[in-house]
C-alpha cells in the first residue's frame, strides 16, 4: 500500500509537470489585455504539483507495514479478469465491430467466468447485445463502432 | 409567495402532463432498481442513463431524472437495512440502526420508517425549495463573473473540506477536474492545448466519459475486489400495521426529525457536498443529543430515522443551488447539470426566466417522484430484494455493455470507450488510495466556468485579481470558502479545546448542558471518508 501511495503521488507530479510544460508551450502569461490559453492550466498544474509532494511526503512517512494494497488473491483475480476481458471488448471491437465484439464479449464473460449454464449463456448473450443494438442504433439513431472487417448480412 | 405559488401550479401542470407522469413513474422505478443494486447509486445510474434521457425532451427528460434520483435514494435504504449491504454510500448510515433491527425481526418496521422519514423530511424540503428558488435566483441575477467564480470556489472548499477524507487528497482531486475540462481546444482563444500529441483529444475530456468511467466502471471494479456476495432474499413485507405503528414511535422523535431534516437541507444547500455527509451528521447528532445515547447502534428506529430524514433533505436541497445559481449542491446534481447543459440549457438565474416550464415542472415533479418512490418502496420491497438474486458475473458484463455504450454517444469514436475504461482503472485507484471522486466529478462540471468566469473578471479588472476581494459578496464568499477548506485542520483542534472544559466540568460535576456541540461528530470524518462516492 505505501509504494502504491508513493507511486500515485509521483505519477500526479508527473501528470502535473506535463500540463505545466504544455501549459507554457500555449502561452501561460498575460497577452493582449487578458490571459493566455495556457494560463489557467499552468496554475493549474502548480497548485496541483504542490498537492502531489505534500502527498508523495505523507506517503513516504507512512510505516511500510500498513495495509496491503490487495486483500487476498481473489480480489487481485476477479479484477484483472474484469479489467482484462472489458479491454479484450474493444480490441475486439476495433477488428468486427461493436455487435459481435459484445455478443463475444458477454458469452465469454458469462459463460468462462461466470460459469453459467449454456441456455443462460446463450439467450443473454444474443438477446443484450442486439436489444441494446435495436434501442441505440434503430431508436436513437446512434452509429455503433465498425470494426474492419464487417459481416454485411447482419444489418 | 403568490408568485411561488403561480409557478408551482404552473410545474404540477407540466409534471402531471400524461407523457411526463409516466416518465417520473418509469424513473421511480429504474432509480430504485439502480439504488438497490450495491455497484450501482444515483450518480452512476444518473450517468449511465444519460446518453438515453438527453435525446427525450428537457421537461421530460428532467422529470425522469428526478424519478431517478428518488427512487435509487429509497432502494439504496432497502438492501442497507435488510441485508446491510448499502445500495448508495448515503444509505450507510441506515444500516447502523436498521440492520440490527432487522436481525431482530423488526425490519417491516425500519423500512416503514425509513421510507415515511424520508418522504415527510423530503416534501418539507421541497417546500422549503419553492420558497428559496425564485428570490435566491433573482438575487444571483445581480452576480458578476467575480462573484461566480468565488462561488466555484466555495463549491470546492465545501467539496475538499466536508468530504472527510485527505485534504491533500480532495485538493488534487479538484485539481485533476479542473485540468480535466481544460483539455482541448481552449473557447476564448482557440488553441489546442493540453492535448498529450493526440489528435483524439482536441475535443476534450469530456465529463460524461469521465462519470461513466470512474463511477460505471470504477466502481465494478471496487465490487469484483471486495467480491460483494448476492444474498438471497429475506422475508420482508410492510403491512399497514407497520407504517401506523413507525408513524406512531416517529412521532415521539419529532425533535430528531426536525433537526436532521434542517442541517440535512443546509448541508445539501452548500454547494459540493450532498446526501453521504448530511446522513452522518443527521445520525450523530441525534445520538449525541439523545437522552440515551447508548440505545444507538443496537436497533433504535431513531437511529433510521435521523440518518434518512437528513440524506432526503440534502439530496432536495443540493438541488437549490443547482437551479438557482448553476452550481450543483452534490455529485447527482452534478450528473444533472451536466445533462441540463447536453439540452443546452445554462442553468443559472436566467433559466428561470427563459424556461420556467422547466424549472418548475422540475421542481413539481420531486412532489411526484417523492410520492411515487414512497408508494413503490412501501409495497413493492418483496420485488426490489429479487434485484439481488441478480448473479454479480451477469451484472459486470451488463454494466461494462452500458459504460462503452454511454462513453460512445458522447461523440462516437471507439476512442472514448478507451477512455471509459482508463478512467474506470484511475477511478478504482482512486478509490483504493483514498483519493476522493466527488470532487473531481464536481470539478469537471465546473471547470469551464470556473475558467472563464476567471478570465472575464481578469478581462473586467485589466488583469488585477484583487477584484475578487474589493467586491462584497465575492469576498464574503472567499472567506466562506477559506472556512470550510480549513475546517478539517481546524475542528481536532477545536475538540481538544472543548475536550478540556468539558472534562473539568465533569470533575466539578457540573452540568453537561454548558459544552456546545461540535458541528460535526467524530464518526463523520472516519466514516465519511470511506463511503465518499456514489
Amino acid at each position: 500500500m505505501r509504494t502504491g501511495q508513493i507511486l500515485m503521488a509521483l505519477g500526479i507530479i508527473a501528470f502535473a509537470v506535463a500540463v505545466m510544460v504544455q501549459a507554457v508551450d500555449v502561452g501561460s502569461r498575460w497577452v493582449d489585455g487578458q490571459a493566455g490559453a495556457g494560463f489557467f492550466p499552468f496554475w493549474l498544474g502548480v497548485l496541483l504539483a504542490v498537492c502531489g509532494v505534500i502527498a508523495l511526503v505523507q506517503a513516504v512517512r507512512t510505516s511500510p507495514a500498513a495495509a496491503k494494497f490487495f486483500h487476498d488473491r481473489t480480489g487481485v483475480m476477479s479484477v484483472v479478469k474484469v479489467t482484462v476481458t472489458a479491454a479484450g471488448m474493444l480490441v475486439l471491437t476495433y477488428l468486427v465491430g461493436f455487435r459481435l465484439a459484445s455478443i463475444a464479449y458477454l458469452f465469454v464473460y458469462l459463460r468462462f467466468i461466470g460459469k453459467h449454464r449454456w441456455p443462460a449463456v446463450i439467450a443473454m448473450s444474443l438477446l443484450i447485445p442486439i436489444s441494446g443494438y435495436y434501442l441505440f442504433e434503430r431508436v436513437l439513431q446512434v452509429a455503433l463502432p465498425r470494426g474492419i472487417i464487417e459481416i454485411p448480412y447482419l444489418d | 409567495m403568490g408568485t411561488t405559488l403561480h409557478d408551482l401550479s404552473y410545474g404540477l401542470g407540466v409534471a402531471v402532463h400524461p407523457v411526463n407522469l409516466l416518465a417520473g413513474a418509469l424513473g421511480v422505478i429504474v432509480g430504485t432498481t439502480i439504488g438497490v443494486i450495491p455497484a450501482l447509486g444515483p450518480t452512476q445510474g444518473a450517468a449511465l442513463l444519460l446518453p438515453i434521457v438527453f435525446r427525450l425532451p428537457p421537461a421530460t427528460g428532467l422529470i425522469f431524472l428526478s424519478g431517478l434520483y428518488m427512487g435509487a435514494i429509497y432502494g439504496g435504504s432497502v438492501t442497507s437495512i435488510l441485508f446491510n449491504i448499502p445500495g448508495t454510500p448515503m444509505s450507510v448510515a441506515s444500516a447502523f440502526d436498521g440492520y440490527p433491527m432487522a436481525l431482530k425481526g423488526h425490519g417491516s418496521r425500519a423500512l416503514a420508517g425509513s421510507a415515511l422519514s424520508a418522504f415527510i423530511a423530503g416534501t418539507a424540503c421541497i417546500v422549503l425549495f419553492t420558497f428559496f428558488a425564485r428570490p435566491l435566483a433573482e438575487y444571483a441575477l445581480t452576480w458578476g463573473p467575480p462573484e461566480y467564480f468565488s462561488v466555484m470556489l466555495l463549491a470546492y472548499a465545501a467539496l475538499a473540506g466536508l468530504e472527510g477524507g485527505s485534504l491533500v487528497k480532495s485538493s488534487i482531486s479538484v485539481l485533476i477536474g479542473l485540468i480535466l475540462t481544460a483539455v482541448g481546444v481552449d473557447i476564448i482563444t482557440g488553441m489546442p492545448r493540453i492535448t498529450f500529441g493526440s489528435t483524439n483529444l482536441l475535443a476534450g475530456v469530456k465529463f460524461l466519459v469521465v462519470v461513466v468511467g470512474m463511477f460505471g466502471i470504477g466502481e465494478l471494479l471496487r465490487a469484483a475486489e471486495e467480491n460483494i456476495m448476492t444474498k438471497s432474499a429475506v422475508k420482508a413485507k410492510v403491512r399497514i400495521a407497520d407504517i401506523v405503528g413507525a408513524l406512531r414511535e416517529m412521532a415521539g422523535y419529532w425533535k430528531t426529525f426536525l433537526r436532521s431534516t434542517l442541517i440535512g437541507f443546509w448541508i445539501g444547500v452548500l454547494p459540493g457536498t450532498g446526501a453521504t455527509p448530511a446522513s452522518f451528521v443527521g445520525y450523530g447528532l441525534a445520538k449525541r443529543f439523545s437522552k440515551n445515547p447508548e440505545k444507538f447502534g443496537t436497533g433504535a428506529l431513531e437511529g433510521v430515522v435521523a440518518p434518512e430524514s437528513a440524506a432526503s433533505s440534502a439530496e432536495v436541497g443540493s438541488l437549490l443551488p443547482l437551479v438557482t445559481l448553476g452550481i450543483p449542491g452534490s455529485p447527482t446534481a452534478a450528473v444533472i447539470l451536466g445533462a441540463l447543459m447536453i439540452w443546452g440549457l445554462q442553468p443559472g438565474p436566467l433559466l428561470m426566466i427563459d424556461h420556467p416550464e422547466i424549472v418548475w415542472g422540475f421542481i413539481a415533479s420531486m412532489y411526484i417522484a417523492a410520492t411515487l418512490s414512497m408508494i413503490l418502496n412501501l409495497f413493492a420491497i418483496p420485488l426490489w430484494t429479487q434485484i439481488l438474486k441478480i448473479p454479480f458475473t451477469v451484472q459486470v458484463p451488463l454494466i461494462v455493455f452500458l459504460c462503452y455504450i454511454g462513453g460512445y454517444t458522447e461523440n462516437n469514436t471507439l476512442f472514448t470507450m478507451w477512455m471509459v475504461l482508463v478512467f474506470g482503472v484511475i477511478g478504482f485507484l482512486f478509490k483504493k488510495f483514498g483519493y476522493p471522486l466527488s470532487p473531481l466529478v464536481v470539478a469537471i462540471v465546473l471547470g469551464d466556468d470556473t475558467e472563464s468566469s476567471f478570465r472575464r473578471s481578469l478581462i473586467l479588472s485589466s488583469g488585477n485579481p484583487s477584484i475578487f476581494f474589493t467586491r462584497p459578496v465575492s469576498l464574503f464568499l472567499l472567506l466562506l470558502a477559506l472556512a470550510l477548506f480549513l475546517f478539517p485542520l481546524v475542528s481536532p483542534a477545536m475538540k481538544k479545546f472543548r475536550k478540556r472544559p468539558a472534562a473539568s466540568a465533569r470533575i466539578a460535576k457540573e452540568s453537561e448542558a454548558a459544552s456546545p456541540a461540535p458541528p460535526l461528530p467524530e464518526n463523520v470524518q472516519v466514516d465519511g471518508s470511506k463511503v465518499e462516492g456514489g
